[in-house]
């Protein structure tokens, strides 16, 4: 299916329901505070919108989203690029509680590695954060290279030093990347 | 925990909404989207209007005393200038706006996204550091014009002349020195750190890093699953 589906509406309504997941998760990754996060989330998804009528079916709605997302990230300007620059908070409001219904213990320890990994992301320098996050999601090489513009190989040595970093910044939790 | 785990907990990090099972949510997300791409596009819309009918005023004002000037069969090149040069800032304007309009909005990748708002974020910045020289100068200059005309026929004396001048001359620099502040503040403010900002994130995108070692390379061949 493409953008030149006669009804935009239900199409975003398919895309929002199917790839719903990462405007939402991309939006964490790049902004701190819980406010910020709902903000740059609609951002997102205003883009997507506006972005919709110049689909062409070219590359996968998937592919096309994380792009429309990561640009948004990237070059947006609202009022969180000054907020940035604060330390994060211990405790992470964007992190909502893992699987409530489970054992409690194990969800809180849940939650506390992934406020950990969240907060480690965070630290990235915004193109490797990109990068990081895309892999984390389980994106290939290549269709990150597809989603960023760099080549596979590029992104295999940029991806590298990204978890390096990463690495260092979970120290304690992480013992291999 | 290894960057498999990472992956693991990251794709499954609980999501705030779940519009698949409520579908009175969604239509409400879509709603919130649909008005907000509507307001953007009305806020850029008025912007671009707002700054075109500015200077076409200035030029309806200055045409319309040039008329009468010229119907009351009295010299009036010197009004007919002064209306023909808001008319020549409106053009720019409408012309840089249609040409803004018709640049493609959506990049094929991030790197050509990156391109697209940097080109954008330069030519704004451009635009504002020389608003000296394609709007406040010509809006300026017909103000001046205008007001030497009327001088030159309601003073006879050199020395009234050159007082109210210089009066006019003082007018017009308190009035544009402000606007002409604040659109420098603006650019070097607010515009120059975005593009170094961007500047940066695109060389680090576009950057070609050394070769790996040897061994890292070995075990980075293959994608991350």
């Amino acid at each position: 299916m493409t953008a030149r589906s006669p009804d935009p509406e239900s199409l975003f309504a398919e895309w929002l329901v199917e790839y719903g997941g990462i405007p939402r998760k991309l939006s964490r990754a790049y902004a701190f505070e819980a406010i910020d996060v709902e903000e740059l989330h609609q951002e997102m998804l205003v883009q997507l919108w506006r972005s919709l009528p110049q689909f062409r079916g070219q590359s996968r709605v998937s592919t096309w989203i994380y792009r429309v997302c990561l640009n948004t990230a990237l070059t947006g300007q609202r009022e969180r690029r000054r907020r940035e620059a604060r330390v994060v908070p211990a405790s992470d409001p964007s992190v909502d509680p893992v699987c409530p219904e489970a054992d409690p213990a194990e969800a809180h320890e849940r939650t506390e590695r992934l406020t950990s990994l969240m907060e480690a992301v965070r630290t990235l320098p915004p193109t490797e954060r990109s990068l990081i996050v895309l892999a984390l999601d389980g994106l290939s090489h290549r269709e990150i290279g597809e989603i960023t513009g760099q080549t596979e190989n590029h992104v295999g040595v940029a991806l590298l030093r990204a978890r390096r970093k990463l690495t260092a910044g979970m120290k304690g939790l992480v013992h291999e990347l | 925990m290894n960057f498999d785990d990472c992956q693991s907990l990251w794709q499954k990090q609980p999501l705030p909404t779940t519009p698949r099972a409520n579908s009175a949510a969604l239509a409400a997300t879509i709603r919130r989207v649909r008005a907000d791409a509507r307001a953007f596009d009305r806020t850029i819309f008025w912007r671009d209007l707002r700054e075109c009918v500015a200077a076409l005023l200035v030029f309806l004002f200055f045409a319309h005393e040039a008329r009468a000037k010229t119907l009351a069969g009295a010299s009036s090149w010197t009004l007919w200038l002064a209306a023909a040069l808001p008319l020549g800032v409106a053009g720019f304007l409408l012309i840089d706006r249609v040409r803004a309009h018709r640049r493609p909005k959506e990049a094929t990748t991030v790197l050509a996204s990156l391109d697209h708002a940097l080109a954008e974020l330069r030519h704004q910045h451009r635009l504002l550091m020389n608003v000296i020289w394609w709007y406040l100068l010509p809006i300026a200059l017909a103000t001046a014009l205008y007001m030497a005309d009327s001088f030159i026929v309601s003073t006879t004396s050199w020395p009234g002349r050159i007082i109210g001048g210089g009066i006019c001359a003082a007018m017009i620099a308190a009035v544009n020195y402000p606007i002409w502040r604040l659109n420098r503040r603006a650019a070097t403010l607010y515009l120059a750190p975005r593009i170094v900002r961007l500047e940066i994130e695109r060389r680090d995108f576009a950057d070609e890093f050394d070769p790996p070692p040897s061994n890292s390379a070995s075990n980075n061949k293959s994608p991350v699953p």
